[in-house]
């Protein structure tokens, strides 16, 4: 049974809060179900990456959507962790979708796309084909395209400082239409999920303006942390270990979009702030590089004034002082920006 | 007349495999195994915070991302000559062990798996048994390492110096309740493997290999961690029958076949991190073929693996009369799961609740590291050099670059190489023993394997 264009719209308003998968799991079950018994033709190719977002969706969804996840992967028409098509079967299917001789309803990239042959995916006549044809090829047919991950959001940590392999973001690549970027280093299951269970249903949901899902990358970190009182109280960690707010030791929880706090990872276990570890803002575009990085510091800065917030800048090891609201901004920059001054390119 | 085979992609290995061979009289007589993704992590780390190298080689890897964080922090504080308190180690042996047993039934069940009529594997019951056997135990050791890490993949939390997360009381409970869970999943699901070996006696015919084995030791005792003899899994190696002492100095990087510049590899305490050079021609104007290098140790061939570990720990005898084979590779990883289970109790009971978890971590102005770790599939060994607080150099060798090696300048072939050259070809249409020999070596994720034979597709191995 398919739910409404209408139903489903009610859901994707709702997506903000982390219980949405338990109000809403029988809905997404059938979203799932119906796809996998359907005809939907879904492509997820995997490029430069280490199938950390794979190993997330698979190991990390919810209990209660498990198994819909599991068959729902299965009838994917490509996807190169699970699917039990055999090779020249699986090899057929990336052609026929890359030709336009079968239909592609969305098309799945992990990991960034780096340049020619640091990566090559299957060959054809005896050459090896580079990820990036595969790419510009298959996104030239999809009608959706999801960069699921930083490295294929943003390029990630592969492109970092100096990108030696000039790794670029699926956006950069597959420019003719919108893609909706699911960054994180992985990203969280429900993110996956969700997305995709509005994207099945022919639903583009609502993006900000580095194309992530609002839903889910609408707060920062630090407005939902647990620790954020302390923040308030002006008490902090001096050590990892410590119960209070992490900020001075690195924590980029305020400049980093995400509702981890709210959601929480591996079906509620834990998540980095609630586990000690300083945020890393893996979900922002300069992640691994500044002002991002250096990631945490031990180092103890001089305590803050009445005035708050402190400015994240401080810590981020910046040298522009700037406002909290500016200070963000900068973080969201996009990489090409940063790509010019890059020191070193590996030439193929 | 020979043929060639190509294998690509061989997915179940983190990043991207190829594997081309030559069958001459249904044997194969030559193998190269082609690393098809270069990512230049080692370059991206110079002039970078040394502090951030945990994060940034936990990428290296989806699959064992812990074990890098944990080996980069140890390679750190190894530089700043500081050893974090008794809870992190316990804490860090916690994490690799769930990571192992994680990445082991992953590599027994969801990849070799369907090579094999186990389980109904490969076949409609494929789902079935994803959803009811393969995952939920997997689910739970990632619980296990997200109580400590925040979250997984990519936990965060070991940091040089230590870890972040104090253990409490409940804690330790709840690790116990969930490796309880572990296994009794466990126990329902290993005498299916090993009997279906057991009762397979061609899998001790072939996939051979070096026959060298090196385990560089993991899981030390948290309270006295510098002595080797308290590693749970034993430091050495083993060849020609015999066990000796592993000396770190040496390794070797060979790039002869490799596209580096010959200026690239070397000792990895020393070598310059490497310099691409695609489609290099060596000296005998031969052309390189690999974005893998090729690590020796004292100018020989070793596998790395839990074969090699239970092998050097004195767990384990190869049963194939040829001294290893996919049955033993297999066979090793499945019963190193119950020797796992045996020990986390112990990590558990060092941990102490309310005690520190972190020792200082200060950047050292200059300074040179080097941390010696297992990682589920083999001996992992980071090196880092600072100057200037600043990281100068970091090499990282992974288990899959002793495995997955190429040719070297004496010719010798990597040893999954070496375990494919001499195969008998059962079937000529469905060439088994290639992508089991392969996949004995604990690729990483699942996938499809598809054959090219001349530019034409083969049907591969049928399931």
């Amino acid at each position: 049974m398919k739910i409404t264009r209408r139903d489903f719209l009610k859901l994707s308003a709702v997506l903000t809060t982390g219980a949405v998968i338990e109000y809403y799991t029988s809905d997404i079950r059938k979203i799932f179900k119906a796809a996998a018994q359907q005809d939907v033709n879904v492509i997820w190719l995997q490029g430069s990456q280490d199938s950390g977002c794979t190993i997330s969706m698979l190991q990390g969804a919810n209990p209660d959507l498990v198994d819909v996840i599991t068959d729902f992967r299965l009838s994917l028409t490509y996807q190169p962790s699970i699917m039990i098509a055999e090779g020249e079967e699986a090899l057929n299917r990336l052609k026929d979708a890359a030709s336009g001789n079968t239909p592609l309803d969305v098309l799945i990239v992990e990991g960034g796309v780096p340049e020619g042959y640091f990566c090559t995916v299957g060959e054809i006549g005896g050459d090896p084909v580079p990820f990036e044809q595969w790419v510009k090829q298959l996104g030239a047919r999809a009608s959706h395209v999801v960069a699921l991950g930083s490295c294929a959001a943003f390029g990630g940590i592969p492109s970092g400082d100096p990108n030696p392999t000039n790794v670029r973001p699926v956006s950069e690549i597959i420019t003719e239409k919108p893609v909706i970027n699911l960054p994180g280093c992985p990203p969280h299951p429900d993110w996956v999920i969700l997305t995709l269970a509005n994207v099945l249903q022919g639903i583009s949901p609502e993006l900000d303006e580095n194309n992530r899902p609002k839903a889910f990358y609408g707060k920062t970190v630090h407005e939902a942390c647990s620790r954020l009182g302390y923040y308030e109280m002006g008490q902090f960690a001096e050590s990892f270990e410590d119960p209070e707010c992490l900020f001075r030791l690195g924590c980029k929880g305020p400049i980093s979009h995400g509702e981890c706090p709210s959601r929480l990872w591996n079906n509620g276990t834990n998540m980095c702030t609630l586990g000690g570890v300083p945020c890393r803002a893996c979900v922002e575009p300069a992640f691994p590089d500044p002002p991002l990085s250096p990631f945490y510091s031990w180092e103890i800065i001089e305590p803050p004034t009445s005035e708050f917030p402190v400015d994240p800048m401080i810590v981020a090891g910046a040298a522009t002082a700037a406002v909290a609201a500016g200070a963000g901004a900068y973080a969201l920059q996009r990489r090409s920006k940063k790509k010019a001054g890059a020191k070193k390119k590996n030439r193929l | 007349m020979s043929e060639t085979f190509v294998v690509d992609p061989v997915t179940r290995l983190e990043g991207h495999l190829k594997v081309k061979v030559e069958i001459e009289n249904d044997k194969i007589v030559d193998a190269q195994c082609i690393g098809t993704l270069y990512r230049g992590i080692e370059q991206i780390l110079v002039g970078r915070d040394p502090r951030d190298a945990p994060v940034i080689t936990c990428a290296i890897c989806g699959v064992c991302h812990e074990t890098h964080q944990i080996t980069s922090s140890f390679c750190l504080e190894n530089a700043a000559g500081i050893r974090p308190p008794v809870n992190a180690y316990a804490i860090r042996n916690i994490i690799e062990t769930a990571t192992t047993i994680y990445s082991n039934l992953l590599s027994i069940l969801a990849l070799c798996g369907p090579d094999y009529d186990l389980y109904g594997l490969g076949n409609d019951k494929w789902a079935q048994v994803l959803k009811e056997v393969i995952i939920p135990p997997q689910r739970l050791c990632h619980q296990i390492i997200a109580t400590f890490g925040g979250k997984t993949p990519h936990h965060w939390s070991s940091v040089p110096g230590g870890e972040t997360k104090k253990p409490t009381a409940e804690t330790r409970t709840s690790i116990l309740t969930k490796l309880s869970q572990i296994k009794e999943a466990y126990e329902h699901i290993a005498p299916t493997i090993l009997g279906y070996l057991d009762d397979h006696q061609d899998l001790k015919e072939y996939g051979v290999g070096p026959k060298n084995f090196v385990s560089y030791g993991v899981y030390p005792d948290p309270e006295n961690p510098e002595d080797e003899d308290s590693f749970y899994f034993k430091r050495g190696i083993f060849s020609k029958g015999e066990r000796s002492e592993f000396n770190v100095d040496w390794i070797n990087e060979d790039v002869t076949y490799s596209w580096y510049t010959d200026e690239s590899g070397g000792n990895p305490a020393e070598e310059i991190p490497p310099e691409p050079q695609y489609d290099k021609l060596t000296s005998t104007g031969e052309r390189a073929y690999t974005w893998a290098k090729a690590p020796r140790y004292k100018g020989e061939v070793f596998e790395a693996g839990p074969l090699a570990r239970m092998i050097v720990s004195g767990f384990y005898t190869p049963k194939s009369q040829h001294g290893a084979s996919v049955h033993d590779r297999i066979y090793a990883r499945a019963l190193e799961i119950g020797k796992l289970i045996e020990a986390m109790p112990i990590w558990v009971s060092k941990l102490k609740p309310g005690e520190p978890t972190s020792t200082k971590f200060e950047v050292p102005t200059s300074a040179s590291g080097v941390a010696l770790w297992e990682a589920p599939r083999g001996a992992l060994g980071h090196w880092i050099k600072i100057e200037d607080e600043k990281i100068s150099r970091y090499q990282v060798i992974t288990p899959t670059a002793w495995n997955c090696s190429p040719k070297d300048s004496n010719l010798q072939n990597g040893p999954v190489e070496q375990a494919l050259i001499g195969t008998q070809i059962a079937d000529r249409e469905n060439k088994k023993e290639i992508v089991r020999t392969i996949r004995s070596f604990d690729p990483c994720l699942a996938c499809t394997v598809h054959m090219i034979r001349d530019g034409k597709e083969l049907k591969p191995i049928s399931i």
